[in-house]
Order: structure tokens, then sequence, then C-alpha cells
């Protein structure tokens, strides 16, 4: 289980997965590759929301594993020196990775977490909030909400700091028009 | 207000964001209102008077809602944060278009995009199942 102030962090990671995934999906040369890297992209934001909503990592067994296919994929396809090829810019596809990193850590220490004794490590007990356990009827009550919330601040301003120059290494990125930015040529 | 993480992170959020709008102002003098080139806040944020008043509408949403009650601040981060990353990906596919209005690669857009994970993240995740602070 993850510090209070961690617990928001691979929500945050999957935000920034989705973000840059799908800017890569938009700049893709092929459709499969455009057809996975959107389709991983939308699964990454839909995992955010559902576990934001739940207060922690959902379905965590099936996170695990996609999220590392996801990083030994991109991994492969860089180490393998088929990115340009793909209309993969390097950065953002190691970003992507990372962020699938701390995606599949989220839902591995959840997991640990659902290993501890008198928690069964059951999917359906899994997909219930993070701070769900039967003799706690607040379940929904945030733990520790003023950590919860300045590690909120604190993961939002890292994956902000990652993805931002991460989106404008994509193709989309780099085609984006300047709004209200002073040009000093 | 203290015990609501919603209404504490729209107030402060609302009142940066209402903050910035105003600021805005006092360097856009003689900018045309969508332009592409305008002026720089505080030396960093750039600004056109579309901008200011993106950013006046957001901060007022945002304090008024922080300030109102728990559950106003919850809806309205959550709906400007998604409204944000919504934006932000509809965006990436009309990139070489004329309604392409993004610009990914400057201190705004970390703003932005920093704002809309604590936003959304709050909205979602804080006070879940209707266990909204009242005072």
């Amino acid at each position: 289980m993850l510090p209070a102030a961690l617990r928001s962090w691979p929500a945050l990671a999957a935000l920034g997965a989705g973000l840059v995934l799908a800017a890569l999906a938009a700049g893709a040369t092929g459709p499969l590759a455009v057809g996975v890297l959107a389709a991983a992209g939308l699964a990454a934001l839909a995992w955010a929301f559902a576990a934001l909503r739940a207060g922690g990592p959902v379905l965590p067994r099936t996170t695990l594993a996609v999220g590392l296919t996801v990083v030994v994929g991109l991994a492969l396809v860089v180490g393998a020196g088929a990115a340009p090829q793909l209309g993969l810019a390097g950065l953002p596809t190691i970003a992507a990775a990372g962020f699938a990193l701390v995606v599949a850590v989220g839902a591995a220490a959840r997991l640990r977490g659902a290993h501890a004794p008198g928690q069964g490590p059951d999917e359906t007990r899994d997909a219930a909030p993070a701070s769900a356990s039967p003799a706690a009827p607040a379940a929904t009550r945030t733990r520790h909400p003023v950590a919860a919330t300045l590690g909120l601040v604190a993961g939002a301003a890292l994956v902000a700091a990652l993805a931002t120059p991460a989106l404008a290494g994509t193709e989309p990125g780099e085609l984006a028009v300047p709004h209200g930015e002073l040009h000093q040529h | 207000m203290r015990n609501s993480p919603n209404r504490i992170v729209a107030t402060v959020f609302g009142a940066v964001y209402l903050l910035v709008g105003l600021l805005g102002f006092a360097v856009t003098g003689g900018v045309s209102f969508v332009a592409t080139e305008g002026g720089l806040l505080l030396g960093i944020f750039a600004v056109n008077p579309l901008h200011n008043i993106a950013h006046l509408l957001i901060g007022a949403a945002l304090l008024v809602a922080g300030l109102m009650s728990a559950r106003a601040a919850k809806t309205v981060n959550t709906i400007v944060g998604a409204a944000y990353l919504l934006l932000g990906i509809v965006g990436f596919f009309l990139a070489g278009t004329a309604a392409n209005i993004l610009a990914l690669n400057t201190p705004d857009h970390f703003l932005h995009l920093a704002s809309a994970l604590v936003l959304l993240g709050v909205g979602l995740g804080a006070e879940r199942g209707g266990r909204l602070a009242t005072a």
C-alpha cells in the first residue's frame, strides 16, 4: 500500500501516459501503430479516472500486466531503432514508458497491500476503493487529507514537468501554433 | 472550508487564475484579441486578451464555487480539470489545421496541465461518495 501522499501518483501518471500516448498516436505512422497507441492512451485515461474515483489502483493484476507490457513494448521499439519508422520521437516515447512504469508500480503496491494479513488478493476486492475494508464504513473518506492533497499537488507538478516537454516533442506538439507567445527572433 | 480539499483547491486556484487574468491585461495593451505574439506575464507566462478572459472566467468559477460549498467546488474542479484534458486531447488531432489553438511548449502549458491534474485529482479523488465537508 502506498503512503497517503503518494496514493494519487499512479492515477496522475496514468493521465500523463494517456495524454502522451494519444499525442504519439496522432503523429504515428501506420494504422497499427496509431490503433495500438490510441487504444493504450484511452485505456490509461479511463483507468486514471477509475483509480481517482476509487481512491487507488483498480484491477491491479491486469494493470500490472498491461503496464509492464507497455513499458517493455516501448523499450523494444526504441531499442530496436524502430521508433523513427513508426513516427515516434524519443522523449515522448520514453516519457510514456516512464509513466506506465509508475502505474505498474502502483498496481504492484496495491497487490502487495492486498496480500497483507486480513485482506484477500482477489480482483473483486482489488477493484474496491484502496481504503475499503469491511470494518471501515468511512471507506470513501480521504485518509490524511493534508498529506494526500500536498502529494497530489506535488505529483501533478512532476507529471506536468515531464508531460509538457514530452507533448511538445510529439508531431502535434511540433505543429502546434503559439498563442500569446512572444517570439524573439 | 479547512476540512474540504475541494474547497481549498478551488479557492486557491481560483484566486491565482483570477489574479493572473487581471495582471495579464497589464502586459497585453495594444495586443490584438487572439494574437499569436502577445505579452509575457511575470516574464514567463505568455498571454493575449483572449487568454486573459479565459483565465478570469475559470478563476471566477473556481473561486465562487470554492467559497460556496464543497459540492460546488467538487463539481467545478472536476469539470474544469476534465475540460482542460479533453481539449488538449482533441487538440492533438487538430494539429496542423486552422482549428488548432494549442501551444505545448510554453510555461503556460505546464501551468495548465498541472492545474488540470490537480483539479481533476481532487475533484474525483477527494470527498468521494457524497462525504462532503459542510464547514
